[in-house]
């Protein structure tokens, strides 16, 4: 296929608990982005900036993209904020490579942002679950941990599966995690730890939940045909797709899966012509363990009711045949919720060029991300390759 | 003469388990003290007040009733046990003074509430007086068909579009729980609490979605046949905004298609107050018809009670507090088996 972008570049911070403000954060994921363009980059030439982020951790609402042209030091930069909850990285890198593919810019920076543990947890908790549906689902009291709650039950009792399937996500995401140094938890748990936690949204435990992290994230990408400029190993984008669904669960047809997923995975694979099975290392959005599983299927490399088993046999563990997750997902490494989209292409661009150390997917070739805004109201996919 | 409504309390829930837990008597006297006081602010200052009781069983006297309002008040229809909710009302609109309307629902097991066969009209009025801006009364009309009795429905219509008009925060009539142990046992005691930090549904969104969210109506189009739910003004699929006509969908026997139950942290912080009473709580998506589901918090049940599969009935509660109002939305308790008893609270 003719590419139109690559990624050329990408930084990351540490992800977790951190002291960091959210533009120091920023700085080490930007200025961490610009120095892995190997034939190096004048940040000068960055054509358009895009910033994810909810809410530059709850309290600048507006305008907050400014600080990224700031943080980049280039105040004259154009920079747009892309806020699809916590698909806003996922949607920021789309929005870049359409930039770059138009040919309106020849590079574009993507940076993804959160700073969510220096607020009170009242104050956090009531700005997390405001990207649901806030006048019926919130108001009968859930938080997205009580949605995905919600989705768990119905997904167990469709397919009688027990809790176990659930466990073995967050087992398998911890076990990666480990090896990943940037990751808000780095250390290994028991499936027995993961089905006694106690019950945030029963069926779902504390360890079927991801943490609320700081971190930031950024990628630079380039038009296509300018990638080799920068670099000789660049990572192309070889298709991207995206959907929207209704806000509200209960408005859905169905609980089993989530239609945006499917339909941004579609759009995605099309435009690539990539098919399934070459993907050989997948980024899926597991905020909650049943996540995973509802990925799984809904990206097509399960059948409905399948995820579980499959995980179960060990296949989507980091040397299994469709290794999910390595970096840790969101369920280890954390979500920093605006930089999580954005942590997925930094992970794949590592993971397609070999250079992710001791979480390294042997022969990693096409890598396949999954981003997902509350709880499938906005979805994103993109599929990268090795050049 | 031109009355408006002034304020109006509603106990919704008054159990068996109230009762047992506080006794009738204080649990009576307490819900039209906490009317009172809520319809007080509001009437000329010092003027004598008549209060009409209905439902109670062991009415407060007009020298109690005096003594919370500072003010002279006179008890009538004391002696009513059950009564007619439509004559009462009637009589309200026609009356020139300023009169208090409260209603107590007698719900224990085996007791009727006010009349279920009540389907009257009449004008609704909880405080009327003649002064002011308010509320403009209208006819009060119960649904047809009629799936709820008729303080259910009186209460609807007082939120729903058209029964308020656009009031500031704070205006909006809200119905008042009785204070005391106890009295609602899923929320904590004591007048509406405020947190801050919580989620901020403007109070006219939130009224605005009180048809849907009181009354499950929801809209059928005439035109492509579409129904929506909950209803938002506009068909779903054609978008037509002039062919909705209200649909009332079951408020009981709906079906649990998702069951989760909420506790260590993952409820949103207006909860908080909840949580810190009485512990974890259930929240459930409830098929009320094939296609037409609904997210409810459930109320007098326990866990496995409403899991995937259930059954249940839903009924009028407190959600919980915002600005100093209590926010109200259906629950979901577990239908009663074939061959029981319907669960008290028949709202």
């Amino acid at each position: 296929m003719v590419h139109r972008a690559a990624i050329v570049g990408a930084g990351h911070s540490r992800f977790g608990v951190l002291p960091e403000g959210p533009r120091a954060l920023l700085r080490t994921a930007v200025d961490g982005a610009l120095a892995t363009v190997d034939k190096g980059l004048d940040r000068g030439t960055i054509g358009r900036g895009y910033l994810a982020t909810i809410g530059f951790g709850g309290w600048q609402i507006g305008n907050a993209s400014a600080v990224l042209a700031e943080e980049l030091r280039t105040p004259g930069l154009a920079t747009v904020r892309v806020e699809n909850a916590c698909a806003s990285g996922g949607f920021a890198l789309q929005e870049a490579v359409h930039a770059v593919a138009s040919g309106d810019v020849e590079l574009a920076l993507v940076a993804g942002l959160e700073k969510m543990t220096d607020v009170s947890s009242p104050r956090r908790r009531y700005w997390l679950g405001v990207s649901g549906d806030t006048e019926w689902e919130r108001q009968a009291g859930l938080t997205f941990a009580g949605v995905y709650g919600l989705l768990a039950s119905a997904y167990l009792a469709r397919y009688r599966l027990a809790p176990e399937a659930l466990a073995e996500v967050a087992v398998k995401n911890h076990a990666n995690g480990a090896l990943n140094p940037n990751a808000h938890f780095q250390k290994p748990i028991r499936r027995e730890q993961a089905l006694s936690s106690p019950k945030v949204a029963d069926p779902l435990g504390l360890y079927d939940c991801c943490p609320v992290s700081d971190g930031a994230a950024a990628v630079v990408v380039a038009a296509a045909d300018r990638a080799r400029t920068y670099t000789d190993t660049p990572v192309y984008v070889e298709g991207v797709g995206a959907a929207s669904d209704r806000l509200a669960v209960q408005e859905r047809a169905e609980l089993l899966g989530f239609p945006a997923t499917r339909r941004a995975a579609e759009a995605a694979f099309r435009a690539s012509g990539v098919r399934r099975e070459e993907v050989s290392v997948v980024e899926a959005h597991d905020c909650f363990t049943i996540a995973e599983l509802l990925a799984l299927e809904d990206l097509g490399f399960s059948e409905p009711g399948g995820a579980g088993p499959l995980t179960l046999d060990g296949a989507t563990r980091r040397d299994g045949r469709l290794p999910v997750n390595p970096d840790g997902g969101l369920k280890a490494k954390g979500h920093p919720i605006g930089a999580t989209g954005v942590s997925q292409a930094y992970e794949l661009f590592l993971q397609l060029r070999g250079q992710a150390g001791a979480r390294q997917v042997a022969g990693a070739r096409v890598g396949l991300a999954h981003n997902v805004g509350g709880a499938g109201a906005t979805a994103a996919v993109a599929v990268l390759a090795a050049g | 003469m031109r009355g408006v409504v002034r304020a109006a309390a509603y106990l919704p829930s008054y159990t068996d388990g109230a009762v047992r837990r506080c006794g009738a008597d204080e649990d009576e006297f307490t819900l039209a003290a906490t009317v009172l006081e809520r319809a007080l602010p509001r009437l000329p200052e010092r003027s004598p007040l008549t209060v009409r009781l209905l439902g109670f069983r062991s009415p407060p006297s007009g020298a109690a009733l005096s003594a919370v309002a500072g003010r002279p008040v006179t008890v009538e229809g004391a002696g009513e046990q059950v009564g007619s909710l439509a004559a009462a009302l009637a009589s309200l609109a026609a009356s020139d003074r300023a009169e208090c309307l409260i209603v107590a629902r007698r719900l224990s097991r085996g007791e009727p509430p006010i009349d279920p066969a009540d389907r009257g009209e009449g004008s609704a009025a909880l405080v009327v007086d003649d002064g002011g801006d308010a509320i403009p009364l209208s006819t009060f009309r119960p649904t047809a068909p009629v799936r709820a009795d008729p303080l259910t429905q009186l209460w609807a219509w007082l939120g729903g579009p058209g029964g308020l008009g656009s009031v500031g925060v704070g205006d909006w009539v809200a119905p008042v729980p009785a204070r005391g142990q106890g009295a609602v046992p899923d929320l904590p005691d004591g007048p509406p609490y405020t947190v801050a930090e919580g989620a901020f549904v403007p109070a006219p969104r939130y009224q605005e979605s009180l048809r849907s969210r009181w009354r499950f109506l929801a809209d059928r189009c005439q035109a492509c046949g579409e129904r929506t739910f909950p209803s938002r003004g506009r068909c779903g699929r054609c978008g037509r905004t002039d062919a909705l006509r209200d649909e009332p969908l079951p408020l009981d026997g709906a079906k649990v298609v998702a069951s989760t139950w909420i506790g260590q942290g993952g409820q949103p912080t207006e909860f908080d107050p909840q949580v810190e009473a009485t512990g974890p709580y259930g929240v459930v998506l409830a098929e009320l018809e094939p296609g037409v589901r609904v997210t409810l918090p459930v109320a007098d049940a326990e866990r496995e009670q409403v899991s995937v599969g259930a059954r249940v009935d839903t009924r009028l509660r407190r959600l919980y507090a915002i600005e100093g109002a209590w926010r109200y939305g259906r629950k979901a308790v577990p239908a009663p088996r074939r061959g029981e008893p319907p669960a008290p609270d028949g709202t």
